[in-house]
């Protein structure tokens, strides 16, 4: 039994060293893809999370940018805004404003419909607008719904609209 | 064989175009208003005319978009050339006073020189004080304290500028201005307030009375 026991704390006790330059040789025989120091396990998801987060990072940069362009006061987006008039006699109704350079002939509303309205729904750039509309090519006439009004400095009043997107808070 | 020769009217056009040009001006937009100015057969000289308010505001990088658009409005509505140019002229001194306002007391925090603030705010400004604004009601807008964005900036002075020519005098504005500021009032919230007050004042309510139920929240929702 005590030889037994000798036997098994010799063994325990027992050391071996490498040779020099073994580990070297190990990892020139081991193929390429195995020197990686990173565990496989991590590999596996390692580079899509990178690529997520280079997303990510790409984004919010772009909603900062985007922000900041807001900051100066520029608005970007579009609305769809409803105009109408009720002008029964009339055989044409033009719509003037800031948001068409003030042309005339480049909208036209539709109608009169029975009831004797005339209707056009534009696409505005967000933000303030003026407008007036022109009946029959020869009376000024400011929306009577507009809850803003302006003198036009030229004896007509002009309609104010801030128009924006409800979402866009 | 006379159609290739220039006349000195076309030349005069050309030169104005160039001088435009060179000071500055946007090519489309000044295409587009020449364009009118020769529509309603105006000379190049009134062209000229009404076109030095606008090399004014580019050479003093001021924001001339609303120069062009009162001018292409004046154009629009057969009005004579020498209202428009006084028009025109008379905007023009609201941007100066505008930039002047926002050069003094420029919000903290922004990146903005001297000169050159950003164009929709100081043309904003431009168009509220046209419409009667006090300058003095701007100024404390921006005198306000705190970190302000220019973006929020351009929607308290449209405000401003709906609610002073829904009635308000300058120091009822004053004191929605800063009520807005000082509760950090987003667009929508602001937008509510502003019905609120056209509305009441629209139906003879007095001011002091709107403005006493005003802030809470259920009376305005229950206002629109």
């Amino acid at each position: 039994m005590k030889k037994h026991n000798d036997l098994i704390n010799k063994l325990e006790a027992h050391e071996t060293h490498a040779p020099e330059g073994f580990v070297e040789e190990v990892m020139d025989a081991l193929p390429a893809w195995r020197k990686c120091k990173a565990p496989r396990r991590y590999r596996s998801w390692l580079l899509p999370a990178l690529v997520g987060a280079a997303s990510m990072l790409v984004v919010m940069l772009g909603l900062d940018h985007l922000r900041s362009e807001t900051a100066d006061g520029a608005d970007s987006g579009f609305v769809m805004f409803h105009f109408e008039l009720h002008a029964p006699g009339a055989d044409q109704v033009e719509l003037l404003g800031t948001f068409n350079d003030w042309k005339t002939g480049d909208i036209v509303l539709n109608g009169p419909d029975a009831s004797g309205h005339w209707t056009a729904t534009v696409e505005l750039p967000e933000g303030r607008h003026e407008y007036i509309f022109l009946v029959d090519g020869e009376r000024w006439i400011a929306d009577p719904a507009a809850a803003t009004l302006r003198s036009d400095g030229f004896g007509n009043v002009n309609a104010v609209i801030q128009v924006y997107d409800e979402n866009n808070v | 064989m006379g159609a290739c020769t220039a006349t000195p009217a076309d030349d005069s056009w050309q030169a104005l175009r160039e001088t435009c040009m060179r000071r500055g001006c946007s090519e489309a937009q000044m295409e587009s208003v020449l364009n009118a100015c020769r529509m309603r057969r105006l000379s190049a000289a009134e062209a000229g005319r009404l076109m030095i308010p606008v090399t004014s505001a580019t050479t003093e990088s001021l924001p001339a978009d609303c120069l062009f658009a009162r001018i292409e409005e004046g154009l629009a509505k057969n009005v004579d050339v020498d209202r428009i140019e006084s028009a025109v002229q008379r905007r023009l001194e609201c941007l100066r006073t505008a930039q002047q306002i926002f050069s003094d007391l420029k919000p903290r925090g922004n990146g903005h020189g001297p000169m050159g603030g950003p164009p929709r705010l100081i043309g904003n400004m431009a168009l509220a004080l046209e419409s009667g604004v006090d300058p003095e009601v701007l100024s404390s807008v921006f005198g306000h304290k705190g970190p302000m964005r220019y973006g929020r900036l351009a929607h308290i002075i449209d405000a401003a500028e709906s609610l002073h020519l829904a009635g308000l005098d300058s120091d009822q504005l004053r004191r929605v201005m800063n009520d807005f500021l000082e509760r950090n009032m987003n667009r929508q919230e602001m937008c509510r307030v502003v019905k609120v007050l056209q509305k009441g004042l629209g139906a003879g309510k007095p001011f002091e009375d709107l403005y006493v139920s005003m802030w809470s929240v259920d009376e305005i929702r229950e206002k629109e």
